[in-house]
């Protein structure tokens, strides 16, 4: 097999010591020698700085590091929080290069374009492009970045990737690229070589309120939804669901249980295709929503929300759509980008949607990260970010 | 392209309500007729005229759809 790829997953009190531990017992899987790629995602509760020079010392200088503050970790045998997970990929026929740059929220245009221009040669090089991508989960630009990439990139260029966590507490997320640890940021790796990535993406969400207006928003924030704070309609629309699951409405101590109530109760807009789902991730003081993405005013939507059931059989479509996207192709290994809120939904069962994906793409060694929205450009629809979605993507073996 | 193919691939950001609206007022700014297909021509005028959107998302999806026309063989 020209590409392998192997996994680990650690937890303790050491950022180091975690570092190092991940990334040996994913090396000697790999069965010593050269690595190429790194991924790497984990809990902020490590000092990342740290947990990067431990794996640096293990896979050496030359391999590429891409990676991201997460808000849950698994591989294909621990599904884990408060950890750090590794991927090492080695591969004869696929080339990596991993680049990043700082500045999102200000200029996204500017920050892809310079990773882009870092590239340089490295986008000659024969066959297919594939980018795997990480950003800020906070800046409120995913919908913006993955356009930028994939007009920059090529608009047949299949991009995957998620965006970063902070285990709900919505202060600070991270992308790592190389040894460097960056917040406001935007990570990019360049796959080249004989396929592209193969990937799936789907959610499972219904909706739960009649149409709704966004009448006033800007940027990522909507303030009022027919003309009310937005606030007080998501709290109203979603007060008896949220009551039947647990989730009293009037009686939300902080932020992180504000965020927890709101990530299970998305924003879905009709589409051809069935809804597409926003996220919002936290409130501010004026009654206003902070989304994941742009939320233009004008838009139609509703209030969604999702069962237990559908939380689980949505990760395995993912996976069956990325298998049906590799036509067959021999696969290395899985990545999975999986939103937080199906840990959420899931709590104890969430190994079951892990699983789900197992039982579907194989025997394969799998990484996986909860995040604040997922990456996965469809060249049917001019947007390739997604909220509450599990993207499954498939390496192949050569 | 045919309008329908904007209208759906805009809805995916805007609803497909939302997406019918805008993309009526985008082929109006750029002194279009409606019509249901667009030569790439046309297509270039639209997406120059959704690089100067209103939105801070219109501007590249602008970008992005004028990569995807530039590909289109006439």
């Amino acid at each position: 097999m020209s590409t392998q790829f192997a996994t680990a997953i650690k937890k303790g009190d050491e950022s180091f010591e975690i570092g190092r531990a991940a990334a040996q017992e994913a090396h000697s899987k790999l069965g010593g020698g050269r690595v190429d790629l790194c991924l790497v995602f984990g809990s902020l509760s490590y000092d990342l700085h740290q947990v990067l020079r431990s794996i640096r010392s293990v896979i050496g200088e030359k391999a590429q590091i891409l990676g991201a503050s997460s808000c849950g970790e698994f591989t294909e045998d621990v599904v884990g929080e408060g950890s750090i997970a590794v991927g090492l990929l080695r591969s004869d026929e696929y080339r990596f290069q991993v680049r990043a740059a700082s500045g999102l929220r200000q200029d996204v245009i500017q920050v892809i374009t310079r990773i882009h221009e870092e590239f340089g040669d490295f986008l000659q090089l024969e066959g297919q492009t594939s980018i795997i991508m990480t950003a800020d989960g906070l800046a409120g630009n995913g919908e913006e970045a993955t356009l930028g990439a994939s007009a920059l990139f090529g608009v047949d260029t299949t991009i995957v990737g998620g965006t970063a966590g902070d285990e709900l507490a919505f202060q600070e997320t991270v992308v790592i690229a190389n040894d460097q640890v960056l917040t406001d940021a935007v990570s990019v790796c360049v796959v080249k070589g004989p396929h592209s990535l193969f990937a799936g993406v789907q959610h499972g969400h219904e909706p739960l309120s009649e149409t709704l207006e966004a009448t006033r928003a800007e940027g990522s924030v909507l303030y009022t939804v027919n003309g009310r704070k937005a606030w007080e309609v998501w709290k109203e629309e979603a007060r008896e669901r949220a009551m039947a699951i647990g989730i009293d409405v009037d009686h939300l101590a902080d932020p992180s249980e504000e965020g927890i109530f709101l990530i299970r109760f998305e924003l879905g807009l009709e589409t051809d295709a069935g809804y597409k789902i926003r996220v919002p991730l936290s409130r501010n003081e004026d009654g206003s929503l902070n989304f994941a993405c742009t939320i233009p005013e004008g838009i139609k939507f509703r209030v969604m929300q999702s069962k237990k059931p559908a939380q689980v059989r949505s990760a395995r479509r993912a996976a069956e759509l990325a298998m049906e996207a590799a036509g067959g192709q021999e696969i290395a290994g899985a990545l999975v980008f999986d939103c937080v809120c199906r840990s959420i939904i899931l709590g104890k069962q969430f190994s079951n949607a892990v699983a789900a994906m197992k039982e579907v793409i194989g025997d394969v060694p799998l990484l996986g990260f909860e995040t604040y929205g997922e990456i996965c450009m469809d060249p049917l629809q001019f947007s390739g970010f997604h909220n509450t979605t599990s993207v499954a993507v498939l390496i192949p073996a050569a | 392209m045919k309008k329908e193919e904007l209208v759906s691939g805009l809805a995916s950001s805007y609803g497909r309500e939302k997406a019918e609206e805008i993309i009526d007022r985008v082929i109006v700014d750029a002194g279009l007729s409606l019509k249901s297909e667009y030569s790439k021509d046309e297509l270039l005028h639209l997406c120059d005229a959704m690089v100067s959107g209103s939105d801070r998302l219109m501007p590249m999806i602008g970008r992005f759809l004028k990569m995807k026309v530039l590909l289109i063989k006439e």
